[in-house]
């Protein structure tokens, strides 16, 4: 999968999510577009995924739903099916995306096809509402949702959502995620895939690997603070005094 | 001392160099300053730190801190070795030494690009590079089946990183645990019981009961798998059945051991024949257990409360010390305590 640095409004989105304190908990977020163009890694994934479904039959991936909801009559009836070609696609994103990581052998039920509704529902509740709560704010979502637009024309998408275990999610070993979410919208005329995905961390767990050489954007200002986190520990966040008590000297 | 220099590997060394690494050669588990300068006479310390420094950039020795002061000493490559890094950039090496350390436990791509203090594009094509000459290669572990972890090629990952012989293509083989679990129970359970009378069951002197070497050895003639096991193996398993409370554990009573301990291998002949497991006991820790499956009656629940009469007393509460229906006259007690 090819990165596509062509798009300037996504740059500046990726400027601004990429990290964000809250004062109790640390944001990162990206959104990144790639062409589903093979490199050799990629063909070298697209042989074992070949080889692991040798059938030419849709896979079967998980329910967005969970299986005791009302609204889903029976557990297993109406569970999406993607094709061998677009898990690969969305196989080969993640490895593109965490570069440190394979997910080769990831099983088709660790992605779900969700409806834009929940995507948009998930990613206002729990990225946006950190951004603020006045128009300010808003229009800051209002300008995510139109640069991902613009590199992939929201309407001809489909949806897929990665849903790892908790141990499962990289870069999250050692603390759990607060909440994260990692969205693909494939759009298969253009051949192009967009990932948007963000995790949140607690204040009080050690240094992610985003980070290294960050540049932090308070939550309220938008003025770009270096290491807001005051005094703490580069290593290790803050400390529980340090969050209880709060900042004494800034 | 011959004045030529001869031609090891890539590279050529000077005579003094040459003295220099066979004295260090000889020296297998690394020799200090003090070694070397006792080897030779004449030379000084800067010579020889001089000649040193470059056997080590042409890749024939190491530093290393030897001993509980930490002193500074060499330790010699393999022939091999030095051919193999003598040909490297200094960034392969970088890499190459880092995958080395890890052994087999291997070490995380992350982990390797940020200890290597190369800047991210660099050390991806080092990596590749190395992949590519088959110096490097990439394992997943059990454990965390996304992580890219490397290794020396010419390693096999630990148990730790493949899961030993539960896992098979890195699952757990769930099937083959609970096969191997029900052919050891069965063969638990034949030899606890008598074979002749179902109901009866050994005295308490009774020793032949199976221990984790005796289903070892049960397990690798009988040809259930053709995994390989070892007697540890076997104890997880004998664990879990033994936590399930499908069986029991006694201990091999202590005298058998101090006998055993008497006579190692050459008097057989006095052992008894229901001798249990007691010829092959060599290990005195592993071995003290003998297993024994649990027979039906124990494994129901019993609970205290409704043991005695009184869990189950129609009158629990109108009976009391004073009253005509008292714990002294209780009929309750009676039957239970005549049946």
């Amino acid at each position: 999968m090819k990165y596509l640095t062509d798009f300037e409004s996504l740059e500046n989105i990726n400027n601004q999510l990429s990290c964000i304190d809250t004062g109790d908990c640390r944001i990162f977020g990206r959104v990144e577009a790639y062409s589903c163009k093979n490199t050799d890694d990629d063909k070298r994934l697209k042989r074992h995924v070949d080889e692991k479904y040798p059938a030419e039959v849709p896979l079967e991936i998980g329910s967005w739903q969970s299986p005791n909801s009302p609204s889903s009559p029976h557990h297993g009836i109406l569970n999406d099916r993607v094709t061998r070609k677009t898990f690969f696609y969305l196989l080969a994103t993640l490895n593109a995306a965490f570069p440190d990581y394979d997910f080769s052998d990831l099983n088709p039920d660790s992605f779900s096809k969700v409806p834009s509704s929940l995507v948009a529902n998930t990613v206002n509740t729990t990225l946006l509402v950190h951004l603020g709560i006045d128009s300010a704010a808003h229009a800051v979502g209002a300008k995510i949702w139109a640069a991902i637009d613009e590199a992939i024309s929201l309407s001809e998408c489909e949806m897929y959502s990665f849903n790892p275990d908790g141990d499962e999610e990289p870069d999250a070993e050692e603390q759990g995620n607060l909440w994260s979410f990692y969205y693909f919208f494939t759009n298969r005329r253009q051949k192009r895939i967009v990932f948007f995905t963000a995790r949140a961390v607690s204040c009080l767990a050690p240094m992610q690997p985003e980070e290294k050489n960050a540049i932090y954007l308070v939550d309220d200002t938008d003025r770009s603070v270096e290491d807001l986190r005051f005094g703490a520990d580069h290593d290790t966040g803050l400390s529980f005094e340090q969050y209880t008590m709060g900042q004494l000297d800034v | 001392m011959s004045k030529r220099p001869a031609k090891a590997g890539l590279t050529v060394l000077s005579s003094d160099e040459q003295t220099l690494l066979a004295i260090v050669r000889a020296h297998a588990k690394g020799a200090d300053l003090d070694d070397i300068k006792g080897q030779l006479d004449g030379w000084d310390d800067n010579q020889i730190l001089t000649h040193m420094n470059a056997l080590s950039q042409k890749q024939y020795v190491d530093f290393m801190s030897m001993g509980k002061s930490g002193k500074l000493a060499f330790k010699a490559r393999s022939a091999e070795e030095a051919t193999k890094t003598g040909g490297m950039k200094d960034e392969e090496r970088v890499i190459y030494r880092l995958v080395k350390e890890a052994k087999n436990s291997g070490i995380w791509i992350k982990q390797l690009k940020d200890r290597s203090g190369l800047h991210t594009q660099l050390a991806n094509t080092v990596i590749k590079n190395l992949e590519k000459k088959n110096i490097i290669k990439w394992v997943k572990p059990v454990k965390t089946p996304h992580k890219k972890v490397y290794m020396l090629f010419e390693l096999e990952p630990s148990t730790e990183l493949t899961g030993g012989a539960w896992y098979t293509d890195n699952e757990m083989d769930m099937d083959f645990i609970e096969q191997l679990s029900t052919q050891v129970y069965k063969y638990i359970v034949m030899k606890s019981f008598p074979a002749k009378n179902k109901d009866a069951i050994f005295p308490p002197s009774h020793s032949a009961y199976p221990s984790a070497s005796d289903i070892h050895k049960f397990i690798s003639k009988s040809g259930l798998t053709t995994v390989p096991l070892s007697v540890a193996d076997v104890q997880a398993l004998l664990d879990r059945l033994y936590y399930d409370g499908k069986v029991t554990r006694i201990q091999k009573s202590g005298h058998h051991e101090f006998d055993d301990s008497d006579r190692m291998d050459t008097d057989d002949d006095f052992l008894d024949e229901d001798g249990g497991g007691r010829e092959v006991v060599r290990d005195m820790d592993t071995d003290i257990w003998m297993y024994k499956a649990v027979r039906g009656s124990a494994l129901e629940e019993r609970n205290a409360w409704t043991d005695m009469p009184c869990g189950r007393c129609p009158v629990f509460d109108f009976c009391s010390e004073t009253g005509p229906v008292n714990p002294s006259n209780c009929r309750y007690f009676k039957d239970w305590l005549s049946a």
